[in-house]
């Protein structure tokens, strides 16, 4: 039966099952183990597809796995078609690299702070701060200038965005590893990840009370984790050693290299 | 830290679909070797919740939406968001009272601006169209009419 993977973890990982895997029926979770490194799998039927709620599940099984130690996820989809290949073609051509990257992540966790605008809140602010961009012809102009000032007043909510996702940083960043603004184009919404010693948890979750509270009920904020540290690794496919494209070339790796200077 | 401040809630995962979707499609690692499974609806439904947002239609709603606030500029200073760092009240107050007389001061040169435009031919406004931007957006206060100077130099 094939196997749906999960995560590369150390050999000696507690196999809890407090959750089954995915698919449909459900598998339990296994640890298939070489040396001392193992990978979290569960049986699914042959071409099987996955769903949402699989994506769910395989969300749910990292975070519940990272709760007993370091993990190293796979991407969602990954299968093998039995243990002995799970061995031979996940673990042993990057045993060291993985061995290495699971005790760069022991104790660290990624907590996510999402904080939402509301759309015509945030236009109308930027319309009080810009006369310019008001009583415009915005039913007789011309498409091109319509466009055009649509697409300032996009640069100027983006601004404002930037602002916010400045302010989170500045609030968490000292009980941090490391922080970083990981907003895409959408102009309302600040995404920002973190990443965090467990035991400063507390901390974390203080700085982010005081936050959420000043920006007042006008924002949406959504606080996730812990998660696993995804966004602070380069989990890179352990093809191309040589291209040191991902600087982990052989023996020595400069600390830099993890991208988590303050 | 104020007394006032409630405790954080966690949430263990993202609310939405799509940001776990980003969690597990995005990150994680590779393994070319392997069969991936039928995801590709899945990953679709991401890349669409990317695409959406810088559309010409979400400039052209955007433009519309703040032509609309002018009108109602009462709805605009409660809409305000609470906390904007370094703005004080009394800042908003005054930039709010400027947006008013902006407001009024466009609108009477709109008025020129479509009564221009009925009398132009199409080299006019292929004018108007060309230098519309630059000098109209450096403009204090916004009180450069759109297109008209184009026209009458």
């Amino acid at each position: 039966m094939p196997l749906h993977l999960y995560c590369v973890v150390r050999s000696d990982h507690p196999v809890r099952r407090r959750l089954d895997g995915v698919g449909d029926p459900p598998g339990p979770i296994d640890i298939v183990r070489s040396g001392e490194l193992g990978v979290a799998a569960s049986p699914v039927p042959e071409a099987a597809e996955l769903t949402n709620a699989d994506a769910v599940r395989h969300f749910d099984v990292l975070v519940d796995m990272l709760s007993d130690g370091p993990i190293l996820p796979l991407r969602f989809g990954t299968t093998a078609p039995d243990a002995a290949a799970v061995i031979n073609e996940v673990l042993q051509p990057a045993a060291v690299l993985y061995t290495k990257q699971l005790d760069a992540l022991d104790g660290l966790v990624e907590l996510r702070v999402t904080v939402v605008g509301r759309e015509l809140d945030e236009l109308a602010a930027v319309a009080a701060e810009h006369p310019e961009f008001r009583g415009r012809s915005a039913d007789v102009g011309e498409l091109d200038e319509r466009i055009a000032l649509g697409e300032a007043i996009g640069a100027e909510l983006t601004r404002r965005r930037q602002e916010r996702s400045e302010l989170i940083i500045e609030r968490m960043r000292p009980h941090c590893v490391s922080i970083q603004d990981q907003s895409n184009d959408d102009p309302i919404t600040s995404r920002v990840a973190a990443l965090v010693q467990m035991d400063q948890l507390s901390r974390v979750d203080s700085a982010a009370t005081q936050l959420f509270n000043d920006l007042g009920a006008g924002y949406e904020c959504e606080y996730i984790g812990p998660i696993p540290a995804a966004d602070f690794v380069d989990i890179a496919p352990p093809r191309g050693h040589t291209d040191g494209a991902w600087g982990w070339t052989a023996d020595d790796e400069p600390a830099g290299n993890w991208g988590w200077q303050h | 830290v104020t007394a006032s401040a409630a405790p954080v809630l966690r949430a263990p995962r993202p609310s939405s679909l799509a940001d776990v979707l980003e969690v597990i499609l995005d990150k994680g690692i590779v393994i070319d070797a392997y069969i991936r499974v039928s995801v590709v609806g899945i990953e679709l439904l991401t890349i669409d919740a990317r695409i959406v947002i810088a559309s010409v239609d979400t400039y052209l709603r955007f433009a519309e939406a703040v032509n609309r606030i002018d009108l109602n500029p009462r709805d605009q200073v409660a809409g305000l968001p609470g906390m904007v760092r370094g703005m004080t009240e009394g800042g908003a107050k005054s930039k709010t009272k400027g947006a008013l007389n902006g407001v009024k001061e466009t609108a009477s040169e709109l008025v020129d601006y479509v009564r221009g435009d009925d009398d132009s031919d199409d080299g006019g406004r292929r004018l108007e169209r060309g230098r519309s931007d630059e000098p109209e957006r450096r403009a204090p206060n916004g009180r450069r009419p759109p297109v008209g100077r184009g026209v009458r130099d």
